[in-house]
């Protein structure tokens, strides 16, 4: 009974093929665009995180508690002690982890003529490649080189297009220095950073910590010391794996505070769920329009064959045979749509992933803060949404075709007969 | 004993406020393989007995018994049963499923029925669609057959599943002189064939003139029993 019902549904489906394709279209470009911009998010998601993690944040940053409560205005006061005992500890406490300090401060960038705020920072050049992927980003010009007196800095490439500056041009630096004196100096730029965060991009400027005493004080703290762990693949597995180490330096480390990469990505990700909320409404919405096509569709497949319902009750089919018939063309067209919503999502992603969403041209270059949009927005390979995206398709065509399926089961045979 | 019995059936409907009395006690029974015509004008209640006779509708009251067993008792499950094993219906307008083929269409009973092989529903359907002479368009759709062949089709779905009754409402209504005349020769020859009862409800005076027995209905009352031979 059940393959000859199937063999009528199936043939009934592929009869009246256009209102089964409109409907299984609905289905394919709402199911297609939610397995689309899950992977687009989660795409964000990673290249935001990396990026964090890559050149600012680390996986997690280490300071005194004091300089926590005072981060946003990056005093050079409350720095770390003993900063080299304390790399050490950490060293053993995360076997994995690797350690460079940072001290960040603020400052304006002139080219004589025009000035802008920066966003200066002191490095260890010899080990924040340990931690930080800032080397490989050099778009022209060189790394440090090994001679202090040269005066080298590193800049972003936005702030040296901003200032109207290339390679090997000097640069005039101020900055108040640690007894919050003012103090200016020239510095020869020693290579141009493209860096995927556009706020570094636009402001970095990346000095040693030998520049950084000279041009800010010989009392100038190590103010921050950021921490490298070992990148799991799985998003959520990092960030839990980051909450969990920053955990046991604060347990280790009376008045520090580890603050770990999902607690600096906090705002980027409650922005991100937030953009998603919005973004399932959208896909429920397009998905509703599906629902009731199909509740149309279906319904219109009962009205053309209520005489043929009352032949199949004649014959000796119940109202449940009836109601199982109309579900599985429901199912029948939410199969067709979903397996190609899984082909229109799966290309899109494929096109996301390999080529990238050149996002940045389609909004001409606007600055979407935290998240790198330089190479364009790569999408990611969900396959648990896929899966989900399909399953979920194929249930609410079949919720949806109960509705008519309902009706026509419950059709009087006499009524249904004389129907013309 | 008898096959089918109806005693004081009456069936009343209900047309906004006014109550229409479709049949007002019919007694009737019938022998295995009878070959009997219901007839009277329209509006008579020949459909409505049918219906009834078919358990596609229930009497406002009165007994239907098949074989000994009284079927008003029965629940929708149960007259389902009772549809698919021991009763088939041709219609006035064929109602062939559009979307199977000549040979799907007479198959759909078994299948329904649910106990026989694919073979088995097969070769019973070929078969069939042999003895009413239309095997050569097993394959076709019934969109591709004259009114005729669609007819002699629905008689192979209304015999493939060898039933003790078949029904039929008004089967040559549709069909000119010349089909209309083959095929009540073709019933009578598979009544005569398997001691299938039929039971017709016409105007067609061709199918009162060979049925055995002629029931006259008028406004809902079996006014005369014709029996024309036993």
């Amino acid at each position: 009974m059940t393959r000859t019902l199937i063999s009528i549904a199936f043939r009934n489906v592929v009869r009246h093929w256009r209102r089964s394709l409109i409907s299984a279209t609905v289905l394919t470009v709402g199911i297609g665009m939610f397995i689309f911009f899950d992977s687009v998010l989660a795409g964000m998601d990673r290249m935001t995180i990396d990026s964090m993690v890559q050149f600012n944040d680390a996986s997690l940053k280490v300071m005194t508690s004091e300089y926590y409560e005072n981060r946003r205005t990056m005093p050079l006061s409350h720095g770390l002690e003993r900063t080299a005992e304390l790399a050490a500890e950490i060293a053993a406490a995360l076997p994995e982890a690797t350690t460079t300090p940072r001290t960040p401060f603020m400052a304006f960038a002139s080219n004589r003529i025009d000035s802008l705020p920066a966003l200066g920072y002191a490095i260890d050049p010899s080990t924040d490649s340990l931690v930080f992927k800032l080397e490989n980003q050099i778009d022209t010009g060189s790394w440090f080189s090994a001679a202090p007196e040269e005066k080298e800095i590193l800049i972003g490439k936005l702030l040296a297009r901003d200032l109207g500056l290339k390679e090997n041009d000097w640069i005039l630096l101020s900055a108040r220095m640690t007894d919050d004196s003012l103090n200016a100096d020239e510095y020869k730029i020693a290579g141009i950073l493209d860096i995927p965060d556009m706020s570094l991009n636009e402001s970095g400027i990346f000095m040693s910590y030998a520049e950084a005493k000279q041009f800010l004080g010989d009392d100038l703290p190590v103010t921050t010391l950021a921490v490298a762990l070992p990148r799991p693949a799985n998003l959520s597995k990092e960030l839990g794996d980051s909450l969990a180490s920053a955990a046991i330096i604060e347990k280790n480390h009376e008045g520090i505070r580890a603050v770990s990469i999902a607690e600096a990505a906090n705002d980027y990700l409650a922005m991100r769920d937030m953009k998603a909320k919005y973004s399932s409404l959208i896909i429920f919405i397009v998905l509703l329009i599906a629902g009731v096509g199909i509740v149309n569709t279906i319904l219109m497949s009962v009205y053309s064959r209520i005489k043929e319902i009352g032949v199949l009750r004649a014959y000796g089919m119940t109202s449940a045979h009836i109601r199982r018939l109309f579900s599985i063309e429901g199912l029948l067209i939410g199969l067709i749509g979903s397996s190609a919503a899984l082909a229109l999502g799966s290309l899109l992603v494929w096109w996301s992933v390999r080529s990238g969403i050149p996002i940045g041209d389609y909004f001409g270059g606007l600055d979407m803060g935290v998240i790198p949009m330089g190479d364009g927005l790569r999408g990611e390979w969900h396959p648990g949404t896929m899966v989900f995206g399909f399953l979920f398709g194929v249930a609410a065509s079949w919720i949806s075709a109960r509705i008519p399926a309902a009706k026509a089961g419950k059709l009087e045979v006499t009524e249904a007969l004389r129907f013309v | 004993m008898a096959i089918l019995s109806l005693s004081k059936i009456t069936k009343t409907y209900r047309k906004g406020d006014i109550e229409v009395k479709a049949l007002g006690g019919v007694d009737l029974e019938l022998e295995k393989g009878e070959f009997c015509a219901i007839v009277g004008p329209s509006g008579s209640g020949k459909t409505t007995l049918l219906n009834i006779i078919g358990c596609l509708d229930k009497p406002s009251s009165g007994i239907i018994s098949y074989q000994g067993k009284e079927l008003k008792i029965l629940g929708e499950k149960e007259l389902s049963e009772y549809r698919r094993e021991h009763v088939s219906f041709i219609f006035q307008s064929f109602n062939l499923i559009p979307v199977l083929t000549v040979a799907e269409n007479v198959e759909l009973p078994l299948s329904i029925e649910g106990s026989f092989s694919k073979t088995q529903m097969r070769q019973k359907a070929m078969a069939m669609l042999e003895a009413v002479g239309i095997a050569d368009k097993a394959g076709r759709y019934p969109r591709e057959l004259s009114g005729g062949q669609e007819q002699r089709v629905a008689i192979a779905r209304a015999l493939v599943k060898e039933p003790s009754v078949v029904l039929a409402d008004e089967p040559t209504a549709n069909l000119d002189s010349h089909n209309a005349e083959e095929i009540i020769r073709l019933m009578k020859a598979m009544n005569e064939k398997s001691q299938t009862t039929f039971i017709f409800s016409t105007h067609d005076k061709m199918i009162m003139e060979e049925a055995f027995r002629v029931f006259h209905l008028h406004d809902g009352l079996i006014v005369k029993d014709e029996r024309k031979r036993l």
